[in-house]
């Protein structure tokens, strides 16, 4: 039964790794915006070639060139909302095609908008 | 590129980009309509860029810019000191800022400011926060802080830059702090009653005194964290309260707890007994989640906005020709300035040169704007509506007539407003009755069996100090908090509800509270026929006049003509012409042609029309009023004063007459007019609940007990107030009144039902049978109903008077 004490300490010291983390994870700001995280989430995660014309993706075998990856994902329920408290509004997906960004009609654009 | 409509059948085409009619004239691209050149630009720089998912992850997530700004706006984000002070880190090679962007409202938002670096190279990172409407920028310096801007500008997202912008963030480490004392006091509550347990089952013979001592030991370590670092909010509370000789609630709470520890450690080191740290620890935790669940913040909504949050943050001065921007504070007196049309006047000064139009609905509560001639004096705050004008300062900004409102002390009211809450006022009786009750046990047992006369003292003291009394008020009121903000009505802190349910009489303001400044019906006066009628509101589309507005939304929609040569003269009217049609619309003046005396120009807002020449009649603009307005003010006037004060003429007189009591009309009223009223009624110990909104009541906001601001729109600038009502709330209006009534009973039920346990376990306590396993069973338990009935009957009321839970 001595072994208790041990039993005990050991725990101890478990459960205060975790408060351990908790502290670390309010210092390093995992707490300060609870929303926005929610919705970031859902975005897709594309890699942008800004030199290749984007070729929509078809076969597999037709990838091996394509250094965009594309998934079509539904966004199910991303929520807009003009409150504070906010409600779902249901989005739809819709495949990239003929993406063309060029560096210089950005450059462009950008300086002739009128302000 | 505008394809005149032809023969379109009167279909809705709503812009892809913001969602808004387009009317007949919808611009088109890629065979997507839009509704104007902006919404287009738009379109067209995100898609050329890959950002066509924008208009994927939301519908019509555009917004459409209404107003075009002029270049040398934005010219003071070139002084080093303004970047300076708005910039959250700065050195050589690349800077960090955090905007406020209001504009900010769906997932596409997020999703395009944050991929806004793939947009501008040189932005390194964006990152939103959605509640709180700001985006945390860092970028290069190879880019300038205004080029930044005017990307966001651009795009539809220009960052709001005010003059409290340069003041600097609040910082919230405070509530850091506060999530580290919840998570020890959670972790050392859980492990100190679990390390108790033997204690509570055991029955002390078959358990070896070397666990007993080791569990001890190990609840005193796990104590001293509590004790030193969870509670210290009660006990700097309590020490200044008692130096201000103020006895609040948190003077019995930390004696209570400071009690517990004491004698807990003292049986632990003596050996004499087990001690009480799992309710010590217990009361922490409960403590500290009420202090959570009462504070719940609205991020996004600000209570103590004051001129600086309305104020823009520099000013143009005209030094020998020259335009210079300069920051507000710098502004001294005899410069002269140059004010743009829709800019702000940011000191008294006098008109020099050009037609002033002053604007000041936000000021003084005046709806219609007025003419000023030169060397005549205008007031900071006032917006010129018109041509560019140039004025001479008189004053500095935070000497103008309007800012000096804002020098009231508000804090002193806000400490006044919770000390004199209910919990407080109940513990400067409670407080010395607890002590006297433990003093006279002690000295009674003193008597009679001396060795536990210490024990019964210190028992007494600890059932009656700490206890569930002080779970009351955050629990119940927290949630009625909670509920209120579920209703769009939302209160700065619990001590509101209190003094809102006290209220004897109710003030309102007329202009932006009672009339929906949005939404105003325009009449003609004068014979228009179908024909004139579409003529006319073709006309007035083009223009973004928020006169224009009102006219297009009050006529009968009709199929929207093309107009040539629009031309639009600010201050003055517009022009078009439709198939040898020429329509004008506008001041008196510029459709007849000829200068009108002031008088009949001063009767109110009008504009004239005029086709080919012939004047058709005028548009008058009446006050729309909230919709239920006849039933809030009957069903409030059954319980209170009703007054309306208001700096608007006595046009409205009549029409207000069928609602309020005559004698309690009281028009013309300047803002200092507005603050003495209440201050009159204040002092005669009426306790007013004011309801404004507009800078122009800020000072009767402070003055009044409770001071409601409602706003259209909860981001706005709403002046420093104690509650925001969102407009859209505005008729349930008496039921939240009431709602906050029933609260504030139910409160008191509450403590009620603490202060019954509080008998009971004096009956313990007194005959020194106050035993850990007996405090362990009723602390918690007291705690788990006081605060499960708090949180139920709120909800329960909240159904009963039917509001949203």
């Amino acid at each position: 039964m001595s072994v208790l004490f041990v039993l005990l300490i050991v725990s101890l010291i478990v459960a205060m790794g975790f408060l351990v983390a908790f502290i670390w994870a309010i210092r390093s700001g995992q707490f300060d915006d609870t929303y926005t995280p929610s919705i970031r989430m859902l975005f897709e995660d594309k890699i942008y070639n800004t030199n290749q014309i984007q070729k929509p993706l078809r076969n597999v075998e037709e990838n091996t060139n394509a250094e965009r990856k594309e998934r079509e994902t539904p966004f199910s329920s991303i929520p807009s909302t003009q409150s504070p408290v906010s409600s779902a509004v249901p989005a739809f997906s819709k495949k990239q095609t003929d993406i063309k960004p060029c560096a210089e009609t950005l450059k462009n654009l950008i300086t002739t908008i009128p302000s | 590129m505008a394809q005149a409509a032809s023969a379109h059948p009167s279909t809705h085409v709503t812009c892809f980009h913001c969602g808004e009619d387009c009317g007949s004239s919808a611009i088109q691209l890629a065979e997507k309509p839009f509704c104007c050149e902006g919404c287009k630009t738009v379109y067209e720089i995100l898609n050329e860029n890959g950002f066509s998912d924008y208009y994927n992850i939301a519908q019509t997530p555009g917004i459409k810019m209404r107003e075009k700004k002029s270049a040398g706006v934005l010219s003071y984000l070139e002084h080093s000191e303004v970047v300076a002070k708005l910039v959250d880190f700065q050195d050589s090679k690349m800077t960090r800022i955090t905007f406020t962007i209001p504009q900010i409202h769906c997932a596409s938002c997020i999703w395009l400011l944050e991929n806004l670096y793939r947009l501008k190279p040189g932005i390194t990172s964006v990152k939103v926060n959605f509640l709180k409407r700001e985006a945390a920028l860092a970028f290069s310096n190879e880019l300038s802080l205004r080029s930044v801007v005017e990307l966001l500008a651009s795009i539809g997202y220009e960052p709001e830059i005010n003059l409290q912008s340069l003041e600097g963030k609040t910082e919230k480490k405070a509530s850091k702090g506060f999530y580290y004392q919840l998570g020890i006091a959670g972790f050392c509550f859980g492990n100190i009653m679990l390390l108790s347990f033997p204690e509570y089952l055991s029955f002390d013979r078959y358990i070896e005194p070397a666990f007993s001592r080791f569990f001890s030991y190990l609840n005193l370590l796990l104590a001293l964290p509590v004790f030193f670092y969870c509670s210290s909010y009660y006990f700097k509370a309590a020490f200044s309260g008692l130096r201000a000789r103020m006895l609040d609630i948190n003077v019995p709470v930390a004696l209570g707890i400071f009690v517990l520890f004491s004698r807990s450690a003292y049986e632990i080191l003596t050996q004499t007994g087990a001690g009480y740290f799992d309710s010590m620890a217990g009361l922490v935790f409960f403590l500290l989640i009420g202090k959570w669940f009462q504070n719940k913040t609205y991020d996004s909504l600000s209570f103590d906005r004051d001129y600086k949050s309305y104020f823009p943050v520099a000013a143009t001065r005209k030094e020998n020709d020259k335009e210079v921007s300069i920051p507000l504070n710098e502004i001294k007196i005899s410069d002269v300035l140059l004010i743009r049309n829709g800019e702000l006047v940011p000191a008294d000064a006098e008109l020099l040169k050009g037609e002033g139009q002053m604007d000041y609905s936000f000021v003084t509560g005046e709806s219609n704007s007025t003419k000023i001639n030169t060397g005549e004096k205008i007031f900071a705050g006032g917006r010129q509506v018109g041509g560019a004008i140039e004025i001479r300062v008189l004053k500095n900004t935070s000497q103008s007539y309007l800012t000096q409102l804002w020098n009231q002390e508000v804090f002193a009211k806000e400490h006044q407003r919770k000390f004199a809450s209910l919990i407080n006022k109940f513990s400067r009786y409670f407080t010395p009755a607890a002590l006297s009750v433990a003093v006279a046990a002690g000295a009674y047992w003193l008597v009679v069996d001396s060795s536990i006369a210490i024990n019964v003292f210190t028992s007494v003291l600890i059932v009656v100090c700490a206890c569930a009394l002080a779970l009351a008020t955050p629990f119940t009121l927290g949630n009625a908090l909670r509920i209120l903000g579920k209703n769009s009505f939302y209160l700065k802190d619990t001590s509101v509800i209190e003094s809102l349910a006290q209220t004897d009489e109710v003030v309102f303001d007329k202009t932006g509270t009672l009339t929906n400044a949005q939404h105003q019906k325009a009449h003609f006066v004068g014979e228009l026929t179908p024909s004139e009628i579409q003529l006319a509101r073709s006309l007035v589309y083009h223009s973004s006049h928020p006169l224009s507005r009102q006219i297009y939304d009050s006529l009968e929609k009709t199929e929207l003509l093309p107009i040539e040569s629009f031309k639009e003269y600010s201050g003055k009217g517009i022009e078009g012409v439709f198939e040898n049609n020429k329509i004008m619309l506008g001041s008196e003046s510029f459709v007849k042609g000829l200068h009108v005396r002031k008088e009949t120009e001063a009767t109110g807002t009008r504009s004239w029309l005029s086709i080919n020449g012939q004047v058709k009649g005028y548009f008058d603009f009446n006050n729309h009023y909230r919709e239920g307005l006849g039933e809030v003010i009957k069903d409030l006037e059954a319980d209170y004063k009703i007054s309306l004060i208001t700096g608007d003429s006595e046009g409205e007189k009549e029409f207000l007459k069928t609602y309020f009591n005559e004698n309690n009309l009281h028009f013309n009223q300047s803002p200092r007019d507005k603050l003495s009223f209440i201050g009159f009624l204040e002092n005669h110990g009426k306790k007013v609940l004011m309801i404004g909104d507009g800078l122009n009541d800020a000072g009767a906001l402070k003055q009044s007990s409770t001071g409601i601001s409602i706003t259209e729109n909860v981001n706005n600038f709403s002046p420093s107030c104690d509650a925001i009502l969102d407009a859209k709330a505005f008729n349930e209006l008496p039921k939240l009144i009431r709602f906050a009534k029933g609260s504030m009973t139910l409160l008191k039920i509450a403590l009620g039902i603490s202060l019954l346990y509080n008998v009971f376990a004096l009956s313990f306590a007194v005959q020194g049978m106050f035993t850990p396993i007996v405090a362990a069973i009723l602390m918690p338990l007291s705690s788990i109903t006081v605060t499960a009935f708090g949180i139920a009957s709120t909800t329960l009321l909240a159904k009963k008077i039917k509001l949203k839970i």
